[in-house]
């Protein structure tokens, strides 16, 4: 069963979710560099970072709910700041982290790809190893997240290999309706902390 | 909230003796479905608790199927969609259950390379 998609589908799948998204302001742009288009969308997120202890194993790198904070400020994630929180990357206490996640389509792969960058907020870009503390500890996460030029912006991103997505595609069958872009997106975006809105699996698109 | 005969289960495993309706119970029916290669379960029926979260869910799955620790369980609902591993299984019913039920299909993706 094929897992791959054709580019005339990924253009068509990434219109409805872009619509769709509107409907819903969930973020999602539509950019275009000639005939190539590509969708990305911005998002902030507190992000906790396990440390190699695996001190806090049930922590997803998505968690909304911000970890018992040292300070007793009624804090909510928009408060967090690295002066508060320990300046050490590896340690467990949460940081505000800017995601803009790109999704290009690989003509080589026939599949699309996820590529994102990640930056605290003070301004300064994610590490490697930063990254890959994002993955779940369960994943071969040092193969498969790389840093690579983008295809089209020409400039460092991180990027999600795609040789992973057409074995996982393939699972599921669904080359062949509308519901791949949903189905991948949402499979390949939880390792780096992308979700997807359950809606857009009851809006048909 | 306390099930009408008094019993608690701690597990998720005891399900077709007794069909907690839909409402009143603090678990949902749910049916598990390997998809592609996956193993499949013995027992596809459960009644889980509504606040487990896809993420409980996964590893839950995981261990019955005794995958490997750097194997990974997805979940998918609507046959196309993975939640968010901090959803909790009774939003996904609200949304997605029919005839009380709630079917969630389950991909393994094995250790890259």
């Amino acid at each position: 069963m094929t897992g791959t998609l054709t580019e005339e589908r990924f253009k068509e799948q990434c219109e409805a979710l872009v619509a769709f998204s509107d409907k819903i302001n969930d973020g999602w742009e539509m950019r275009r560099d000639l005939d190539d288009i590509y969708i990305v969308k911005k998002v902030k997120l507190p992000v906790v970072f396990r440390d190699d202890n695996n001190k806090n194993p049930g922590v997803p790198a998505n968690t909304i709910s911000v970890k018992e904070a040292e300070s007793d400020d009624d804090s909510s994630e928009d408060q967090i700041t690295l002066e508060d929180s320990d300046p050490c990357p590896f340690s467990p206490s949460s940081h505000l982290v800017t995601f803009e996640y790109h999704v290009v389509y690989s003509t080589s792969y026939t599949v699309p790809v996820l590529y994102f960058n990640a930056w605290f907020s003070t301004g300064k870009l994610l590490t490697v190893e930063e990254v890959w503390k994002l993955a779940p500890p369960c994943s071969d996460r040092y193969s498969y997240i790389t840093q690579i030029e983008h295809p089209i912006l020409a400039r460092p991103f991180y990027e999600l290999h795609p040789c992973r997505t057409e074995q996982l595609m393939g699972q599921m069958g669904s080359s062949e309706g509308d519901t791949y872009l949903v189905s991948w997106i949402s499979s390949m975006g939880r390792d780096v902390g992308l979700s997807l809105d359950v809606r857009y699996a009851m809006s048909g698109t | 909230m306390v099930e009408e005969n008094g019993k608690q289960d701690e597990t998720a495993s005891e399900t077709s003796k007794k069909k907690a309706p839909a409402v009143s119970s603090e678990k949902i029916a749910v049916v598990l479905r390997n998809v592609g290669n996956a193993p499949i379960l013995q027992k596809q029926k459960y009644n889980v608790d509504k606040n487990k979260t896809v993420k409980w869910m996964s590893n839950w799955i995981k261990g019955k199927l005794k995958l490997q620790e750097n194997e990974q369980v997805i979940l998918y609902i609507a046959q196309q969609f993975a939640p968010p591993i901090d959803q909790h299984v009774g939003n996904l019913f609200d949304c997605f259950g029919t005839n009380d039920k709630l079917v969630v299909q389950y991909a393994t993706q094995p250790a890259w390379g």
